[in-house]
């Protein structure tokens, strides 16, 4: 998680390792492109080290850091003078996602006898996006008054889906959490794991996060297996461990709908499992959370920060089109070392 | 004298931690690396509890407790992996290590081609599907869109297959083509990512800045 930024992973050999890139021989048999792609990498990688291997560009590191400063407190005022001054100018989806609608409609159609498994996928790093993204989804369920059964395939995964569970029943006060929430804990093994619970549901998980006999409590009576859950959903931030989901558990779920919450950078490789009708449906990051908010008719967090977030993508997208610009016009760094 | 409750305790110690983490504007910093060394250690430390009461104890203690002398068998393969640790028995983990490799691969294997294979040509079939078509447009418009996205397929996979000639050491003219389309369809899923990566790191200094001014306003207050 913490690779590639510089300082926090140290490896063994310190430097020693480390070097300026060396010049390809003559006797390689190479093209004019690749030469230039070569040419190109090298003086990436010589700029990435010139930094700190040359005391004289201590101005320019200053510089360098004044300027990052400076993006990031713009990019904070964009975000907040948006919110405030700004609003008027907000865009609304006035059409929403199928993917997003088909989340809704299906689980307006789960019988209310059916609990719904949630599993949780995701890293802290990633629970501030997916908690907003789930947030309208928990409060339907609930609304729905749906008995509900946690897993995670990651160690901290039910810890942060129960706070987020808790911090959404704080606004509705007839669901009972003690009696209509079921914790079944980690489930080990990674995609092995995910397997075991097409195979048998009861034996690969047994006991809730606390050590008690999970499958005694009176709404899991009638569940031997994913089948019998009125829907399963996914709360994802990684594409790769989504399709392990899909791939594990789909031979299992017969016509239960499975259904994932992701984090916007997961969703263009999700998409092709929902066109083939593998998933059913999936709320993807904000624009996702944003629909399912108004698809449900309850504002809520995603709607409230909308204009913040337009005003923050806009200047992200203008600042990459300004530095393309300025990349091609400025001098190739090469020529510019002679 | 103000209420310590817990939730204002921790509300305190998570507003100070992401304060320290926004420190890294300022370039790689002794608080940054610590923040850094205090989440990874907590995180270690709370992964071991965890594996160690919804792992260890359900899985392996509890059943060999209740005379289950099956789960001996896992025992014995996590006890020969230990062994990995040193130089001279590292060979006795040899089977612990076959058997999760093994395993792992044919879970995976299975997967992929039963889930991902088969279902996303299922997928790429039903796209010609024009049995819910109300008009002969929209027919056409559906036969359409299924071409396209069979030639996005192909191309694409066209594209990952680096073969050449015999004779001249270069692809197949047919294959060159393919594979030159093949590059649109890929830049375009790749920009479609980066976008999403984008919108996600957007998404997070926005909940977390928003968390800063909340508990700020809070502390005012």
């Amino acid at each position: 998680m913490l690779a590639g930024i510089s300082g926090t992973l140290h490896s063994p050999e310190g430097k020693a390792n480390y070097r300026k890139p060396v010049g390809y021989g003559s006797a390689l048999k190479v093209s004019d492109q690749q030469k230039a792609n070569a040419a190109l990498f090298g003086s990436l990688v010589e700029d990435s080290f010139e930094d700190e291997e040359e005391s004289g560009h201590k101005n320019g590191k200053t510089l360098r850091i004044l300027f990052q400063i400076l993006l990031g407190i713009v990019l904070v005022a964009v975000m907040y003078a948006s919110k405030t001054y700004l609003s008027n100018y907000t865009i609304q989806p006035a059409l929403f996602a199928p993917e997003v609608v088909s989340v809704f409609d299906t689980l307006n159609s789960i019988p209310g006898d059916k609990p719904v498994l949630l599993a949780a996928d995701f890293e802290a790093a990633t629970y501030g996006e997916l908690s907003w993204s789930s947030q309208t989804l928990l409060e339907h369920i609930m609304r729905r008054n749906l008995n509900v059964v946690l897993l995670s395939s990651n160690p901290a995964g039910t810890t942060m889906l129960s706070q987020q569970m808790q911090s959404v029943n704080q606004k509705i006060s007839n669901y009972d959490l003690q009696t209509q929430m079921v914790n079944l804990g980690y489930l080990a093994g990674g995609s092995t794991g995910m397997q075991s619970l097409s195979g048998g549901l009861r034996s690969a998980l047994p006991y809730t996060h606390d050590f008690v006999e999970a499958w005694k409590s009176p709404f899991l009576q009638s569940v031997q297996s994913l089948s019998d859950f009125g829907a399963v959903i996914v709360i994802s931030d990684n594409a790769e461990r989504t399709r392990f989901w899909i791939e594990q558990i789909d031979p299992g779920l017969a016509n239960t709908p499975l259904m994932f919450v992701i984090s916007a950078q997961a969703a263009p490789l999700l998409q092709p499992y929902y066109q083939s009708g593998q998933v059913s449906g999936f709320i993807a990051g904000f624009n996702g959370s944003l629909s399912y908010e108004q698809v449900f008719g309850q504002p809520s967090v995603s709607s409230a920060h909308l204009s913040s977030f337009q005003a923050a993508l806009l200047f992200l997208a203008l600042l990459i089109l300004v530095g393309g610009l300025v990349a091609l016009v400025r001098p190739d760094p090469t020529d510019r070392k002679g | 004298m103000p209420d310590f409750s817990s939730d204002l305790i921790w509300t305190i110690i998570s507003f100070i931690l992401t304060v320290a983490v926004f420190s890294y504007l300022f370039g790689d910093n002794a608080i940054f690396r610590f923040v850094s060394a205090v989440f990874v250690g907590a995180t270690a430390g709370y992964f071991a509890v965890i594996i160690i009461f919804q792992v260890i104890l359900p899985r392996l203690v509890a059943p060999i407790m209740a005379g289950s002398w099956i789960t001996l068998v896992p025992l014995l393969l996590s006890g020969l992996l230990i062994l990995k640790l040193s130089p001279k028995l590292a060979r006795f983990g040899n089977v612990s290590m076959a058997y999760l490799v093994g395993v792992g691969a044919a879970v995976a294997i299975g997967g992929a081609v039963m889930g991902t294979l088969i279902g996303q040509i299922k997928g790429t079939l039903s796209d010609f599907n024009t049995a819910g078509a109300g008009s002969p447009n929209s027919s056409l418009y559906i036969i359409l869109e299924g071409a396209f996205m069979l030639l996005g397929t192909a191309a694409t996979l066209v594209y990952f297959n680096f073969g050449v000639k015999k004779s001249d050491g270069k692809r197949g003219a047919l294959t060159s083509v393919f594979a030159w389309i093949g590059q649109f369809f890929i830049a375009i899923t790749l920009g479609a990512v980066f976008a999403g990566v984008l919108t996600t790191a957007v998404t997070a200094l926005l909940e977390r800045t928003d968390y800063i001014v909340a508990t700020f306003q809070s502390f005012i207050h």
